[in-house]
């Protein structure tokens, strides 16, 4: 008996030391299986052995590998967690052995007549990491002598479950490292930036395809070409320097030039960063060159330039334009309230014409004005203690006269009574003046103007409703752009240049306010303004 | 009591014939200065009683002249009233650092120096 049982050790022992040798011979996870069961059916006498592995996606054990199990019976067998011995393993992560038919009908709930095991082993595969279900069971039924099996049996099995659990933990880090090397390669190559590695020799060992393109090239090709190949010789130079000081003093090397590359034909304002990689003691050291791209950086610096000159050239201009309109004004005013000669009515007529326009054009100029300092984010407001109502009541009078005439019916309710507020009560009079300028336009005869405050949670409203032509949906955002104009029809009366309600909102959005359009407003337009409350 | 002494410091021309006919019109005295130098030399000769002073002058420019007649204790009593087609927003209190009293902004009304003198001289 113990002779038989020497044998029998020493067969085991070759059998492990096969299945591990295997292991180590880095063959699939597929070949492995199927060599074990096939060395175990050889070496145990079992009729039949086979690895169940837990399928994620149904939740089943199915069959990896089998000997003694026609291969066509191997979709069939599905074992859920749980039910059955294998399952019940699976879920228990205890091995079963079971000696004999009688032991085997005991344990399965619905004994089948066609049972033709008798004596039956299964073991579950546990990787150290594992928690509940394990990943897999190894079976094996029926020895040929029809023996049952021996503890020692079980030891063995356990021994190769072991060995197997080991490799599946393997496989599942080795996936997981080749995973993240995927994203970590993946993200490489989805960067803006160009990224070269480089040997001590000024190899090419790697490059991404923004730094391909970049060298004018594909990643293959420039892999082991030399960095100098790709560029003027005084660059080369320059950069291999660089590369030989970051390696000698361990240290980020970063220099911005125009990188001619020899297939681009033309030159490309770069920054490229060196930085040395340590991660290789081996190997002669490598370091990985960061490439980034500038000419869109340049261009913004240009376009930022040119949007300086034209914003100091508005400012020239409007300040040139100013100048002329002074004793042009001073003149005017001097014809009209001191007249040296009685005037015609034609020349009277003629001297206000000279006037409106005068007026509209300093009105033009200074809303010019008003843009420049906008865009240079100087414009200011001069807060003073305002009465809203009466503010808002006496920018509606003037309007009063042109409304009869029109009869348009203007009509002003104040909600609530307002406090005193500090408010730039020039710069509201005009946004105020201008809304009503603009209703007055847009509103046909025998239409409607409201103008309406109110008090909300802190807020002040103001609306300015009309019953004219209303403004489309698809302007309603854009109407408060510089230089926008609803069309050409239109547009005179929009404050001309299209600045009168960019100016607008400048001035409410100084004071902490919004001016909108109101969409539910349906017949005509409203415009609505909102102020925080202030003490 | 006589005519009040305006001095209107500006380089030009019809700008300073405009608002000297206004001013003249409203019962002022005045006289003219063409540039920053011109305009020290014409505050000490003159002494006016109100100085409108423009910004934008050839030589030495509005702030430093009045810069200068608010060091000089002979004519820091002087009240000074800029005026500029200046764009710049900090004008308002670069005039008001260099001691202006205020700042009329061009174009303008001629009423408006009118109602400014008033507010000043009485």
């Amino acid at each position: 008996m113990s002779g038989r049982r020497a044998s029998a050790d020493s067969q085991y022992l070759g059998l492990l030391a096969c299945i591990s040798e295997m292991i180590s011979s880095g063959k699939d996870l597929d070949t492995i299986f199927s060599q074990t069961v096939h060395l175990i059916q050889s070496l145990l006498h079992v009729k039949r052995c086979s690895i169940l592995i837990m399928d994620s996606k149904t939740g089943y054990l199915k069959v990896k590998a089998a000997a003694g199990v026609p291969r066509r019976l191997w979709p069939k067998i599905k074992i859920r967690p749980g039910h059955g011995i294998a399952g019940r393993v699976l879920s228990r992560r205890k091995p079963v052995l079971v000696k004999n038919r009688r032991e085997l009908l005991e344990m399965t709930e619905q004994p089948s007549r066609r049972y033709t095991t008798h004596s039956f082993i299964s073991i579950p595969l546990l990787p150290l990491h594992g928690k509940g279900h394990a990943p897999g069971v190894i079976n094996v039924a029926n020895k040929v002598t029809r023996e049952a099996f021996t503890p020692h049996d079980l030891d063995l099995l356990q021994a190769i479950a072991g060995l197997l659990s080991l490799l599946l933990e393997n496989t599942r880090l080795f996936a997981l490292s080749q995973n993240a090397k995927k994203r970590l390669a993946d993200m490489i190559e989805s960067l803006d930036a160009g990224i070269i590695t480089i040997n001590g020799d000024h190899v090419i060992t790697h490059c991404n395809q923004r730094a391909a393109s970049l060298l004018g090239c594909t990643p293959v090709r420039a892999k082991q070409r030399p960095l100098a190949s790709f560029m003027d010789k005084k660059t080369a130079t320059v950069l291999n320097s660089m590369m030989s000081k970051s390696l000698r003093t361990k240290s980020h090397q970063e220099i911005e030039l125009d990188l001619l590359t020899r297939s681009a034909g033309s030159s490309t304002p770069m920054r490229v960063t060196i930085v040395p990689l340590a991660s290789a003691p081996l190997k002669p050291r490598e370091t990985m060159m960061i490439l980034t791209d500038l000419s869109l950086r340049r261009e913004i610096a240009e376009l930022k330039h040119i949007d300086q000159l034209k914003s100091s050239f508005m400012s020239m201009v409007s300040h040139e334009l100013r100048t002329p309109l002074t004793p042009i004004t001073g003149a005017l005013h001097l014809l009209k309230e001191n007249p040296p000669l009685h005037l015609s009515p034609t020349q009277n007529q003629m001297l206000n014409i000279i006037r409106n326009n005068t007026n509209r054009l300093t009105a033009l100029v200074n809303n010019l004005l008003d843009v420049t300092h906008i865009e240079n984010q100087t414009f200011a407001i001069q807060r003073v203690p305002t009465d809203l109502q009466e503010m808002i009541d006496s920018a509606v009078e003037p309007f009063r006269a042109i409304a009869r005439k029109k009869k348009i019916h203007l009509a002003v309710r104040h909600v609530n009574c307002i406090p005193p507020m500090a408010l730039d009560d020039k710069r509201i009079g005009q946004v105020i003046h201008n809304l009503l300028d603009n209703a007055v336009k847009f509103t046909p005869s025998k239409g409607r103007i409201r103008v309406e405050t109110s008090i909300t949670e802190n807020k002040v409203i103001i609306r300015v409703q009309d019953s004219g032509i209303g403004i489309d949906k698809s302007h309603k955002e854009k109407i408060f752009k510089k230089f926008y104009q609803v069309d050409n029809s239109i547009s005179r009366q929009w404050g001309g240049a299209g600045l009168g309600l960019y100016i607008a909102k400048a001035v409410i959005n100084m004071h902490n306010g919004d001016i909108e359009i109101v969409d539910s407003f349906k017949k005509g337009t409203e415009f609505r303004i909102t102020l925080p409350l202030t003490d | 009591m006589g005519k009040k002494k305006i001095l209107l410091a500006d380089d030009e021309e019809d700008i300073k014939t405009v608002i000297k006919l206004y001013l003249e019109s409203k019962g002022y005295d005045v006289v003219t200065s063409y540039d920053g130098l011109d305009t020290l030399d014409k505050v000490k000769a003159e002494k006016p009683d109100l100085i409108l002073l423009d910004i934008m002058m050839p030589v030495i420019n509005g702030f430093e002249v009045c810069k200068q007649l608010k060091a000089d204790e002979n004519t820091s009593h002087i009240p000074i009233v800029m005026l500029s087609a200046a764009s710049h927003a900090d004008s308002v209190e670069r005039a008001i650092e260099a001691g202006a009293l205020d700042y009329i902004m061009k174009p303008f009304e001629p009423p408006r120096i009118e109602a400014i003198l008033k507010k000043i001289l009485g």
